[in-house]
């Protein structure tokens, strides 16, 4: 069986790879096109999966797996706050106190709203990834430091150590329509590229005794960050944490923040295959037309081949196979074309703003090939393919050899 | 070993209506040398198409040792005549993207056999042929008559009881086709071969033991 099997491929490509077809007639234009729909389908999937992905990383870098926030009040006592969140579930790595406000920025005669973040920064880097995302500068800083975005550096004009202001309403529970207000400059120590549009716009990350310094709150924080064991398992730990902690903590995730993106992003992938799979489709009928042609040009060898004792299954499975050979081959061009292309896509952001944060709330996407998307093209293609192949072998397989050798 | 009986075979292209085969009878027993021989459309080619099994009789019956052969369906007809029959064509018929070797396994790997077997077998066959530094050869490195005999090497590989030739040497020049002709009955004598030769070569015609003539579909003589 398997001896012949391998017989069978065996003659198939060596009936399949020859001068006349290989640099001859529409063959190699169908191949081409096998290849560049399978690379369409590469590059669009590592696209998407990258852009589900940057922006899951970034969601993670800056606002952890899990964050607990108290609603309305602050957190005055933080160690037992942290000990009830760290009995919650075993997966619960590390927690690091945070607190943030809305706040005023002024500088260079601009000013604008922004969101301030307070925390120890040695704390949190065990959580959060920070590092990794500092462009300019340090986030190993002194007190009144502050590290922004990329886009409010480049929006203000921006650099290391320059000064900026930040104001912030001070509460005011028992003169509601009075308006307090704390103002403080702060050195600029490092700017950082978030991820994400809107927090490099708006974000600005401080030292929590500054924070607290500013804000006027004391030795009180807004929430927590949460590092959990396996980031994929946020949504269910954090429903664990909510019902544990009640309705006076809001407990979100990382794919809560951006749901309807990341659902968006599947969708879209979805879509985007088959959309783009139609391209696959077309040049497995192209294929399908070219192998009716190369069949046509093979009735001697069917007739021979049949006289010699091949039956028309084994003539069929021989025609079959090409259509096999010609998907593997082509998947296996498109995999090395679309990966370049996908690494020229990575190229070209470095070079042109190829992707609008205001839009997609990301300027740049990290692509990211899947052994799974590569498994489904693989599986689409070549079905694609052995169902273009079959009529054609069919009709070849039942060729007699009386017609066959009337080709001479 | 063949009996054929009342054999018809008629095609129908269009509104016209031919008879190439009108009613044939022929005995050939084990071993014989049989030739058929005719004029171009006289129906020679047809009638080994059919002793062949390569083409179904519109009526008529071929036995082969007393069991009809078109009672068999086309892959039991395809694994007899891989067992039994071995086929020149007056062209080689060779598949050029395969060496001179690879044509001539290709009965062998078609029965499954073990590639090895089938190799080293097909290696004896091609150094009988003289052809053993041509192995490697592909059929546009060959002369005509070297080719022929690849194509000869490929017939018998199977060791078949029969042989069937149409035309073999009508593409050859007169050396090349008094080699072919030699090596026919060198092997009919050899193998113990039935041979069935279709021909037009009178020269050739006079070298077999039964000669049988065909004119218009019908055989007229023995």
């Amino acid at each position: 069986m398997y001896n012949d099997l391998k017989f069978k491929f065996w003659l198939s490509g060596r009936l399949l790879f020859n001068k006349q077809i290989l640099f001859g007639g529409s063959a190699p234009l169908s191949f081409l096109g096998l290849v560049l729909g399978v690379a369409a389908l590469v590059a669009s999937m590592s696209v998407m999966r990258g852009f589900e992905s940057s922006l899951k990383q970034a969601m993670i870098d800056v606002t952890s797996d899990i964050q607990i926030i108290k609603k309305g009040k602050l957190i005055e006592s933080w160690d037992e706050f942290a000990a009830d969140i760290q009995k919650i579930d075993p997966s619960i790595q590390k927690i690091a106190r945070f607190a943030y406000t809305e706040a005023v920025i002024a500088s260079k005669g601009k000013v604008s709203g922004v969101l301030i973040q307070g925390f120890d920064f040695e704390q949190v880097s065990e959580i959060l990834n920070l590092k990794s995302r500092v462009r300019e500068g340090s986030l190993q800083s002194p007190l009144e430091t502050i590290a922004i975005g990329q886009g409010l550096a480049k929006r203000y004009g921006l650099k290391i150590n320059d000064e900026v202001y930040l104001a912030v309403s001070l509460a005011t529970p028992f003169e509601d329509d009075n308006f307090k207000r704390q103002a403080k400059s702060f050195k600029i120590s490092a700017i950082l590229d978030f991820g994400k549009n809107d927090w490099n716009e708006r974000l600005i990350l401080s030292h929590l005794p500054d924070f607290q310094a500013l804000t006027q709150i004391g030795d009180r924080y807004t929430g927590a960050f949460v590092k959990i064991e396996d980031s994929d398992k946020a949504p269910e730990l954090s429903q664990k944490i909510e019902n544990e902690l009640g309705s006076r903590y809001a407990v979100l995730n990382w794919y809560e923040v951006n749901k309807n993106l990341f659902k968006a992003v599947k969708y879209e992938s979805v879509v985007i295959f088959f959309v783009v799979f139609l391209i696959v489709i077309v040049a497995a009928f192209n294929i399908s037309s070219t192998l009716y042609v190369l069949i046509r040009q093979r009735y001697q060898d069917i007739a021979i081949l049949k006289a010699l004792g091949s039956t028309q299954k084994n003539i069929q499975i021989i025609f079959v196979m090409q259509g096999l050979l010609v998907a593997c081959l082509g998947c296996l061009f498109g995999f090395i074309t679309g990966y370049l292309l996908s690494q020229g896509f990575m190229f070209l952001q470095t070079q042109y703003p190829l992707i609008s944060g205001s839009v997609y709330k990301i300027d740049r996407i990290d692509i990211r090939l899947s052994w799974i998307d590569f498994f489904l093209i693989f599986i689409a293609t070549t079905f694609a393919c052995l169902l273009a192949t079959y009529p054609p072998a069919r009709k070849g397989s039942q060729l007699t050899v009386v017609e066959g050798l009337r080709e001479d | 070993m063949i009996q054929v009986q009342g054999l018809r075979k008629n095609y129908i292209t269009g509104s016209s209506h031919v008879s190439v085969l009108r009613g044939v009878d022929l005995n050939i027993q084990a071993g014989e040398a049989v030739c058929l021989l005719g004029s171009s459309g006289a129906g020679k080619s047809t009638l080994l198409q059919i002793l062949g099994t390569l083409d179904r009789p519109t009526e008529g019956e071929v036995l082969f040792e007393g069991a009809s052969l078109f009672e068999k369906n086309d892959d039991q007809l395809a694994l007899f005549r891989n067992e039994t029959m071995g086929f020149v064509f007056q062209f080689h018929h060779l598949i050029h993207e395969l060496s001179a070797l690879e044509n001539v396994m290709l009965p062998g790997l078609l029965a499954k056999l073990p590639r090895e077997e089938t190799k080293q077998k097909a290696i004896e066959w091609l150094e009988f042929m003289g052809l053993a530094d041509r192995a490697s050869h592909y059929p546009n490195q060959l002369s005509g008559g070297e080719l022929q005999r690849v194509a000869i090497a490929r017939a018998l590989i199977r060791n078949p009881r029969i042989l069937l030739a149409d035309e073999p040497t009508g593409n050859l020049d007169s050396e090349n086709s008094a080699k072919i002709q030699t090596l026919f009955f060198e092997l009919q004598k050899k193998l113990g071969l039935t041979l069935i030769v279709v021909t037009h070569d009178l020269q050739f015609a006079q070298a077999f033991s039964k000669i049988y003539r065909m004119k218009d579909g019908y055989l007229t003589s023995n």
